[in-house]
């Protein structure tokens, strides 16, 4: 990495450094010019050989879930691995395990936004994206579940000739309500958020139908001062917005379990426990996703170390408060002395048919993240990959085990089963991952993966003000002496 | 703010607090504390049964406070903020507060207090005299007796945990976790403010990361305290109630209030000449801001722990809505619906009502109204069924006022005229010019 100083102006007479200066969030000192060609490149130029890679077997993968669900529709829900006691099985976890993903992206754009976390500027564009492609791939479940895909609009509560009556008391209504709100409202988020750089993208096409859809789609946009004004204060809202409907989402989806009296699912943490678990599993996605991203269309100045080290450190807090769940769930199975609510954890964790998900589930999302604790681990991209693969593994049986291993093993001994997912359960998944990276890597092809406006925002020369009142400042890998450094070395500090 | 203000506008050692300028509030508080005291113990004295409650009300809610403020510090470390470096040195000034609290805390320990507080202790305690009598362990006399009275029987279930001679083994006896809750704490708060000092000895920016490393690593122990907390003290008031949610509703509460008795710290030393150079508009607002943040976080919180008990409607559970759900207690929980979320979140959407000084001192002042309210409203309602009072015991509440007036008036005489002992804001941190100028 090449290292350009970052010179302090003024040396008091003793010499020490007062100020702890802040790891700059773009690297080597980019330009605006050069971050908005890096970016736009991506669109404009040939995609490398391993986007072609990746897109075929996408392609075919989506090819297969779409074989899967026509299969089930033509043969019934019955193809699919549920019977009693097990009727909820792999669907509602994928399905769960999609909409968890599907939060990173608002909680990156809305509360950190909020929260005025200016790192965000790299990443929340990607993650949007992917929110609303896991949105895509969640939805897909439990509409599929119902059995007859086309009377899935009897969700809807809107008049219809066969007197249905939608149950409002049931929380898998609210669940429509609230997914498909918070689709909406995110779909708008991004879409404004993107409105800035469809406009570059526009001046920079040649005349022809590119041209002609960027241009369509960018809402005569000329970044005049009316126009950021006005973008700015629509995005505010949509944050605040945003915010409420990223917690209700997955409280809600916790509610499916935690009204019902069903041992193991009925407890009172689970709302703040989803949403924790939903921000760990959507961080680690986004790692996912943006790691080989940034390494393929050389993006590592502005998805810098520091980013990802935010993230992992985001991993280990929210893995840690997901343990602190897991933990206290066991403790008040111990605690509240009911012998139903004890069994059903000792058989999840200690004797049941499935203890091997539940010990997947606790060493993926809770000690693999702890690696994090390590500079070097935050800092080392094969282990950010490796914990972030552990966790997008964790999360998914931590469904299963609230789900299927919960139901194997009911109230009545005489109904005991132990579930075993089908061809077509396993299939299908697969396939909504071949779904989900074929439209990521449409989104990287056709749509600027960075908010170029947002980030250039963040660079020290667009602060007027910045060599107003210098003072001696040091950064963190000088003082500390870090053994990997990222950031140029600071001057007489 | 208009002026950027440099190392050069701020005093060499920061502002020493004079106990002389606060000497109204100082010399109210003292008065407050030593009414409180003297009610107090005549309460300990008199009627010892009611006033048990009534100490435990008031000790838990100062806790709380201990608790948020231990927690805004370990969060401004551990996320490497700067906005509130301002304000730092005072939550770790309230934070050590914890010591004494432990000392007022004191009376809980003792066995004649317990026994109207904790009915589970005296059956212990029973099993544990005929556990001596027979020669056998008190877990299985504690047996025996369940076979008598079955409601006896998740005592038995629960011996492992909630015991009062397990002292050295984990998960310990009552007494010993409680010494431990104060413990971390005290631990937390003093080591925080040690390396802050430090810092303003020898200028060493290191501190800083020092802080930040283990504010991170104190987060977990300080969440377990903070749950732990709550399960003994209060949710086994009632030995049959449980609840996973129990140790974040009562962390919600605790950062929200001691955020507010944070605003309210600061615009008084506001009022009296200090922190006008380093404390601006942008500081209220963002606290303004978290305050906000954690009145709907409560309110999410509670909701949800309601909303799960009601719904799935089991009898083991809704014991605890139930005594708070009827007779006069219902009135107390809707005003706390309204008091306590409605009414805060309204005040507090605006933006300039959240630079307002004056009136954010009232919004915190409502809120940590409405804290007690909160803290009443968990401790109080066990009392008439347990003492077999009826659903008030009646004229209780002099001996709750008394109790509150004696914690808070005594900690907060103590605290104001410790306030002195080092500057208000920590002069020499790296981040302070960040925090100064902060603009959101």
């Amino acid at each position: 990495m090449e290292a350009t100083a970052t010179a302090p102006a003024h040396t008091p007479a003793d010499g020490a450094p007062r100020v702890l200066e802040r790891e700059p969030l773009v690297l080597n000192n980019r330009s605006y010019s050069w971050i908005t060609n890096r970016i736009c490149g991506i669109v404009e130029n040939k995609q490398p050989g391993l986007w072609w890679l990746l897109f075929v077997p996408s392609v075919i993968l989506t090819g297969v879930m779409v074989f899967c669900f026509v299969y089930l529709i033509s043969t019934g829900v019955g193809v699919w691995g549920q019977k009693q006691p097990v009727a909820w099985a792999w669907d509602i976890t994928n399905f769960v395990f999609w909409i968890g993903i599907g939060h990173a992206g608002t909680l990156i754009s809305a509360i950190l936004f909020l929260t005025r976390q200016k790192w965000r500027t790299s990443v929340n564009r990607a993650a949007e994206a992917m929110t609303l492609f896991a949105v895509m791939c969640a939805g897909l479940f439990p509409a599929f579940h119902v059995g007859r895909v086309w009377m899935v609009w009897f969700l809807a509560p809107i008049p219809n000739a066969n007197a249905i009556w939608q149950n409002f008391k049931s929380p898998l209504l609210w669940d429509v309500f609230a997914v498909s709100t918070y689709f909406t409202v995110s779909v708008i988020f991004w879409y404004i958020g993107l409105i800035p750089d469809l406009a570059t993208l526009r001046d920079r096409c040649k005349p022809g139908l590119k041209k002609m859809l960027y241009g369509t789609f960018a809402l005569g946009w000329r970044g005049g001062n009316r126009h950021w004004s006005h973008y700015e204060t629509a995005y505010m809202l949509l944050a605040a917005l945003s915010t409420p409907l990223v917690l209700s989402v997955h409280s809600v989806v916790s509610f499916d379990f935690a009204t019902s009296v069903v041992p193991g699912w009925h407890t009172t943490i689970f709302p703040p426990y989803f949403v924790a678990g939903a921000i760990f599993g959507g961080f680690a996605m986004v790692l996912t996703l943006m790691i080989p991203a940034r390494k393929i269309y050389g993006l590592q100045d502005l998805i810098t170390p520091k980013h990802i080290d935010n993230m992992a450190k985001i991993i280990l807090l929210t893995g840690t408060i997901v343990g602190y769940a897991y933990s206290m769930e066991f403790f008040m199975a111990y605690y509240g002395a009911n012998k139903f609510e004890l069994q059903t954890f000792q058989l999840r964790g200690l004797y049941g048919p499935s203890t091997w998900a539940y010990y997947f589930m606790f060493s993926f999302n809770v000690f693999a993240p702890q690696l994090f604790w390590i500079r070097w681990c935050r800092h080392n991209m094969w282990m950010v990959m490796f914990v972030c693969m552990c966790v997008n593994a964790g999360m998914w049986f931590e469904r299963y085990v609230i789900i299927a291993t919960t139901l194997e093993r009911h109230l009545t001994p005489g109904s005991w089963r132990t579930y075993e997912a089908t061809w077509v359960d396993k299939v299908t998944f697969l396939g909504t991952f071949g779904f989900f990276m074929m439209l990521f890597l449409l989104f990287l092809r056709f749509l600027p993966v960075i908010a170029i406006g947002e980030v250039k925002g963040v660079l020290p020369q667009s602060n007027p003000h910045q060599d107003d009142h210098p003072e001696t400042g040091i950064q963190e890998e000088d003082l500390m002496d870090y053994a990997d450094r990222h950031v140029a070395k600071t001057v007489n500090a | 703010m208009s002026h950027h203000v440099t190392f050069k506008d701020l005093p060499e050692g920061g502002e020493k607090f004079d106990p002389a300028k606060g000497s109204k509030l100082i010399g109210a508080f003292a008065v407050i504390g030593g009414l409180g005291l003297v009610g107090s113990i005549y309460g300990f004295v008199a009627h010892a049964d009611v006033f048990s409650y009534s100490w435990l009300f008031a000790i838990f809610f100062a806790f709380t406070v201990m608790v948020g403020s231990c927690f805004w510090i370990l969060l401004h470390n551990a996320s490497n903020s700067s906005w509130g470096v301002v304000i730092r040195r005072l939550f770790e000034n309230l934070a050590n507060m914890v010591p004494v609290l432990a000392i007022l805390a004191l009376p809980l320990l003792l066995p004649s207090v317990q026994s109207h507080l904790y009915e589970w202790m005296n059956h212990h305690r029973e099993a544990a005299h005929h556990a001596q009598e027979a020669g056998i362990s008190v877990k299985e006399a504690l047996h025996h007796m369940a076979e008598e009275n079955q409601h006896l029987h998740v005592l038995v279930e629960k011996f492992g945990y909630l015991n009062i001679t397990k002292h050295f083994v984990p998960p310990f006896s009552w007494q010993t976790r409680f010494l431990l809750y104060f413990f971390v704490l005290w631990y937390i708060a003093r080591h925080m403010r040690g390396l802050s000092l430090r810092q303003e000895q020898d200028g060493d920016i290191r501190h800083t990361i020092a802080a930040r490393n283990s504010s991170c690593r104190w987060l977990f122990p300080f969440a377990l305290t903070a749950t732990f907390a709550s399960v003994d003290w209060l949710m086994s008031l009632d030995y049959t109630w449980f609840s996973t949610m129990w140790g974040v509703y009562i962390f919600a509460g605790s950062a929200w209030a001691s955020m507010a008795i944070m605003i309210m710290l600061v615009a008084w030393l506001r009022s009296l000449g200090y922190l006008q150079k380093v404390v601006s508009e942008e500081h209220y607002h963002l606290m303004g801001k978290l305050l906000f943040a954690f009145t709907v976080f409560w309110a999410y919180i509670a909701f949800s722990q309601y909303f799960l008990i009601w719904y799935a409607n089991i009898t083991e559970e809704t014991r605890f809505y139930l005594i708070r759900n009827t007779a006069g207690w219902r009135w107390v929980s809707i005003f706390i619906v309204v008091g306590h979320f409605i009414g805060p979140f309204i005040l507090l959407l605006s933006q300039p009502r959240k630079k307002n000084p004056v009136v954010m001192v009232t919004v915190c002042l409502w809120i940590i109204f409405m804290h007690v309210v909160d803290m009443y409203w968990n401790v109080i309602p066990e009392r008439g069924p347990s003492l077999g009072l009826g659903v008030l015991a009646p004229g209780a509440i002099w001996g709750d006022i008394f109790a509150l007036m004696a914690v808070v008036g005594t900690m907060g005489f103590l605290f104001l005229r410790k306030l002195g002992g080092n500057s208000l804001y920590p002069w020499r941190d790296p981040r302070l010019l960040e925090s100064v100028n902060v603009v959101n």
